[in-house]
């Protein structure tokens, strides 16, 4: 029951995250490389502020979130002219940085053991200390933000995204401010994602820099890739089917420990591989946005506007 | 005074072994503009099947025999998978996500047969240790050095001297118009995969015989590779230059500020360099630039009558 109750919980928050990395990388077009990290920082931020300084853990995933965004924005303002190959690279190296403050800060971060302990919220004198409890926690917050997402994906705001993805000059020539919409975009995906390294200090109690390697990366680009860019619907299936193989393959009887990470890491492979060859959509690729029953009708031209399309008489 | 020239010689020797590996992406990546992720996983699997080899047949013979396979494994697997993957995607983004999925592949599939364990191939005569006064240095290191001076002179030779070069650099400069002067792109590019991925081996190698090697190294390597590959901005010179700055950097880091925090100052140096350079290029691209004090006013308005 216990693994269960994990195994579902990792699954909300790798949700949340992979969600966020799809609206950057499906939705904006912009693929970022340290969702790992970034999730490092919300984790950290969160442990610290309930160990130090007395903040409950819930409260601090809020500031988790806030310093997580605050980040994403700094850094997206020094980079927002790059090509695509410096961006990546640059988020690459971000990823490299904030990992290596993570491991070599000990004062603060106690290095590579981690922080310990980690107390559970307790919200209006409910205690959610149990791994019952702060499953319900997790599930409800998890929702609330997975919700916020998917009506995001199908707003005006997401529509404007779109158009930044498949032409920003054009978008531009409408009118639209694309840096404010990149600013805006990594803010609330690095919100999400800070958000969600919060919840997992919370779950697991302990939170070490190796938990946040350029790996953990990876694995969100594939969830995002194999459910399909631009469909977070499609996203939370992937996680769900791909946690639960990750997981299962833990189950499998005589497997060696130390094989169990390599072969959770093929099989990631050999999907990042397939679907790119094979369904380059992903599983679930991207809906269109408008419906098209909405426009199947052939509405007759009003009469007021009949003029424009009769021929010019000459006087 | 002793101290730092000594570290500044082998940060310099260090940089030469990244520089190795940086020339062969660069090579790749210059002229097809596909970010081969797979290059660090390749070229470390090359080395574990070198390593394996050896292991197999004792010998000179085993050695030769092990050379081939790395070299042979590695040109074949990176042409392979730029004819059959990367060729039928014609995107960047589905390229970059193919290489990540085959570098996971490579990486753990090797991990899988050998042990996540770091491996050794132990040479004694190139671990001896040779005394300058100023420095004390390995021998493996100074064939190395050689080895680096070599391919970065060579390379230079290659792509202004001759023609097949010139072709090359054409390829990378403007494939399209190369295409239409009749130089086959095709061929350039299948000949940077076998050049590049046999670099990409070489440093592998090296890693293999003088520090030891890990398959999640691989990753590694290629983010020093990709990082210093990116900083050469389209020059050959350039990302030789860096690599062994780099190393030089690494190294004199640890004279006056704590060694744990190498890896951290040299991406964060690396990181904002690259935003600099953006920052840089986008200041000049936007000034406005005088006119020449010889186009006055009236001779503009005139037409310069």
């Amino acid at each position: 029951m216990r693994f269960l109750l994990t195994t579902a919980m990792l699954i909300e928050i790798y949700a949340i995250v992979s969600m966020a990395l799809n609206l950057l990388l499906g939705v904006a077009g912009r693929y970022s490389a340290y969702e790992a990290a970034m999730m490092g920082v919300g984790a950290y931020t969160a442990s610290l502020l309930a160990l130090n300084a007395g903040f409950d853990l819930y409260t601090a995933c809020f500031i988790a979130a806030l310093a997580a965004a605050c980040l994403a924005i700094v850094f997206q303002v020094m980079v927002r002219h790059m090509d695509f190959f410096t961006f990546n690279v640059s988020s690459f190296a971000l990823q490299m940085v904030l990992y290596e403050t993570l491991l070599k800060w000990r004062d603060l971060t106690e290095g590579s053991v981690g922080l310990f302990g980690i107390p559970r919220p307790e919200i209006f004198g409910v205690s959610f200390n149990t791994l019952n409890s702060y499953m319900v926690l997790t599930t409800v917050s998890a929702a609330v933000v997975i919700g916020f997402l998917l009506y995001l994906e199908r707003s005006q705001y997401a529509l404007a995204l779109r158009g930044m993805r498949d032409g920003e000059k054009a978008i531009e020539s409408l009118g639209k401010n694309t840096f404010l919409l990149k600013i805006s975009v990594f803010a609330i995906a690095g919100a999400a994602t800070g958000f969600a390294g919060g919840l997992l200090a919370g779950l697991t109690r302990s939170v070490h820099p190796s938990m946040f390697y350029i790996y953990l990366s990876i694995v969100f680009t594939i969830f995002v890739v194999g459910g399909g860019r631009g469909n977070l619907l499609g996203t939370i299936i992937a996680v769900v089917l791909l946690t639960g193989v990750e997981q299962a393959i833990t189950l499998i009887p005589g497997l060696p420990v130390s094989q169990i990470g390599a072969l959770q890491r093929v099989i990631y492979g050999a999907i990042l591989l397939g679907v790119v060859m094979w369904r380059p959509g992903g599983l679930f690729p991207e809906r269109p946005i408008f419906k098209r029953t909405q426009y199947k009708e052939i509405h007759p031209v009003d009469q007021g506007l009949a003029f424009l399309g009769q021929k010019k008489v000459e006087v | 005074m002793n101290l730092l020239i000594e570290l500044a010689v082998t940060g310099a020797l260090s940089g030469v072994k990244v520089g190795i590996s940086a020339l062969g992406f660069a090579i790749i990546f210059y002229a097809t503009k596909e970010m081969h992720f797979a290059y660090g996983a390749i070229s470390v699997a090359a080395a574990y099947l070198c390593y394996w080899v050896v292991l197999s047949v004792v010998g000179p013979v085993g050695v030769i025999l092990a050379l081939f396979a790395a070299f042979g494994f590695a040109v074949l697997m990176s042409v392979a998978i730029h004819k059959f993957v990367y060729l039928r995607l014609r995107s960047v983004m589905p390229v970059v996500m193919a290489s990540l999925g085959i570098s996971l592949l490579v990486e753990n599939i090797v991990q899988m047969i050998g042990s996540p364990d770091t491996q050794v191939l132990v040479y004694d005569n190139l671990l001896q240790v040779v005394d300058f006064g100023f420095a004390r240095v390995r021998v493996l290191e100074l064939w190395i050095a050689a080895l680096f001076l070599a391919i970065s002179f060579g390379l230079d030779f290659f792509l202004n001297r001759t023609r097949i070069g010139q072709g090359f650099a054409a390829t990378i400069e403007d494939p399209e118009m190369a295409e239409l002067v009749g130089i086959r792109t095709a061929r350039m590019r299948i000949g940077a995969y076998c050049a590049g991925a046999a670099l990409g081996t070489l440093s592998g190698l090296s890693m293999l015989i003088d520090t030891g090697l890990r398959p999640s190294q691989g990753f590694v390597l290629l983010l020093y590779a990709l990082i210093i590959t990116i900083m050469g901005r389209g020059s050959f010179r350039a990302v030789a230059i860096w690599a062994v700055l780099f190393g030089l950097l690494r190294s004199v880091w640890s004279w006056q500020f704590p060694t744990e925090f190498q890896e951290l100052a040299m991406f964060a140096v690396m990181m904002g360099y690259l935003i600099g350079r953006d920052a840089w290029d986008r200041y000049k691209r936007n000034r406005l630039t005088p006119l020449p004090a010889s186009v006055s006013a009236s001779s503009v308005v005139t037409g310069g009558v």
